[in-house]
């Protein structure tokens, strides 16, 4: 198995960390004009990672969570894969006012918010990696995973070993924290095969 | 459809492609006016195209939840995505009647929409065309799911209580302790358990009546479900036998436990048609041991000291 996963380069690292640096700035602007407040922004993460491995390197990545709500999205088209995006188990709360939610939060308002945030994010950043390899990208409509839930207990039920059909990802890794609220975001977005190719061939172009 | 280029045959065939579409398809400007409304939009809402094509949302609409649709129409025009609905936190968008109007059981259509970002010239959004997708099928084959799993869950409780005591049925208890056995044996765990028979309760059932006797089971279950541990398992054995089976409890602390429960039998409050009935019990209590090899044998020591203390003369604890 382990003799298929591609290897790429130190410069191909570089370049995928570029592009997603890049789309995760343009996504980070958009949702700080959407919302106009100042959203924080760190380095994002590049990884491929075996499907045996997928638990204990994602638990690493998400340490700094304990309960999550979260949410899955597909994109599609010539770069496809899916996203998982978390959030604090308060980020709803939080940001309620500044997405016009000054109602009381009742659960499905605030599944309807998360859902919303979560696209947002989504879009601005797949369709930010997109516009910079110039390709256009269609999504799926975003569902909840989760509402406040381990998130162990998240890792390991989307993951179960008996459900993972592929041998290994691509894995972005990249954060969103809002100024002075308890907001935090982490979107993974999971490429396989084809999409992995479409990116190293674009990559290729630039360097 | 749009009121422009009404005769270019490439137009035309497009408007025929978005008619025919069992989807309802909306497209409106910046300035929020319909451009277009396609014939689903005009069967369901019984609004002409031609009616209200170049006219204001919101005039046409005014029942529309107009601040929720602006946020989702900025996030559109400013983001340059897509932006989605469902059904599950927003049953619908436009009140729509629906096509099950015999086998439903429901009022409306229930309605998933997508928002979807049209460019006209480069880089600028022009346009969102709203796409509304019927998925009052899909609300009733999930309100199935849910009641069927509601009614299993139901049953799946029901099949393992016995309906007088709500404590559990022998079948489960049995399962149970089956399962601690095996811990017990293979994972060197402690295991205690006992049988809790009640004094002379044939001659409650003979003087009271088999009501009042139904009355002493079942209080005797609700105290043992409420001074029981959480991790015991509580169960009815027989006509007047629970069984309580302790996971990870030795001998001493078990013992505690068992003189403790006939005290709070002893206890016990019973009335019946206004007249007490004294009650008290007998109870056997045994131990896993490693020559145990099935479960049955624990059982059987433990009715042993049960046997030893109806002989010593009852309400008492006996471990044989």
């Amino acid at each position: 198995m382990s003799s298929n996963i591609p290897e790429f380069t130190e410069d191909e690292y570089d370049f995928l960390g570029e592009i997603t640096n890049m789309a995760m700035g343009q996504a980070g602007s958009a949702l700080a004009e959407f919302l106009e407040v100042f959203v924080e922004l760190s380095v994002p993460m590049v990884k491929i990672v075996e499907a045996g491995q997928i638990i204990p390197v994602l638990s690493d990545m998400t340490q700094e969570y304990k309960e999550v709500s979260a949410t899955r999205q597909a994109f599609y088209n010539s770069i496809s894969g899916e996203v998982i995006s978390l959030f604090n188990k308060d980020a709803c709360v939080a940001v309620a006012d500044l997405m016009g939610y000054d109602e009381q939060l009742d659960p499905a308002k605030e599944e309807e918010l998360i859902l919303e945030l979560s696209n947002i994010l989504v879009g601005a950043c797949i369709n930010g990696l997109g516009g910079l390899i110039k390709t256009e990208v269609s999504f799926s409509k975003p569902a909840i995973l989760c509402e406040r839930m381990p998130i162990k207990d998240l890792l390991n039920s989307v993951f179960a070993p008996e459900k993972l059909n592929w041998d290994y990802t691509l894995i972005l890794k990249v954060d969103f924290k809002l100024e002075e609220r308890e907001f935090k975001s982490d979107l993974l977005i999971f490429m396989s095969d084809e999409s992995i190719e479409v990116l190293r061939n674009s990559s290729d172009k630039f360097l | 459809m749009s009121q422009e280029n009404i005769d270019s045959p490439a137009f035309l065939l497009h408007q025929g492609i978005t008619d025919s579409l069992n989807i309802g398809i909306l497209v409106i400007n910046r300035a929020r006016k319909i451009i277009i409304w396609n014939k689903f939009m005009e069967t369901y809402s019984k609004v002409k195209a031609k009616d209200i094509l170049g006219k204001d949302l919101y005039e046409c609409f005014p029942e529309l939840p107009r601040p929720w649709v602006e946020r989702k129409l900025k996030s559109v025009f400013l983001l340059k995505s897509h932006s989605f609905t469902s059904w599950q936190q927003r049953p619908y968008l436009f009140r729509f009647p629906h096509n099950r109007p015999i086998t439903g059981d429901v009022d409306f259509m229930y309605q998933d929409c997508a928002f979807v970002p049209i460019s006209l010239k480069e880089e600028e959004v022009g346009c969102v065309c709203i796409a509304i997708f019927d998925v009052t099928d899909v609300y009733i084959y999930q309100s199935k799911l849910d009641e069927a799993s509601e009614t299993m869950e139901t049953l799946e409780k029901l099949s393992q209580r016995d309906g007088l005591t709500g404590v559990y049925n022998r079948r489960h208890v049995e399962k149970e302790l089956g399962a601690r056995f095996k811990e017990a044996r293979e994972g060197g765990k402690d295991l205690s358990m006992m049988i809790i028979d009640l004094d002379h309760f044939k001659k409650i059932n003979d003087t009271r009546g088999h009501l009042a006797g139904d009355e002493v089971l079942r209080k005797l279950g609700h105290l043992l479900l409420s001074d029981m541990r959480k991790e015991d398992i509580v169960g009815r054995y027989g006509g007047e036998e629970f069984i309580v089976v302790m996971p990870n409890t030795q001998m001493g602390s078990a013992m505690e436990i068992a003189e403790k429960l006939r005290k709070a039998i002893e206890n016990m409050a019973v009335v019946y048609e206004n007249e007490p009935i004294p009650v008290t019990a007998s109870i056997g209590l045994s131990q896993f041991r490693h020559e145990m090899l099935d479960y049955k044998e624990i059982i059987k020591e433990s009715d042993d000291g049960l046997y030893k203390a109806k002989e010593s003369g009852r309400n008492c604890v006996i471990c044989p």
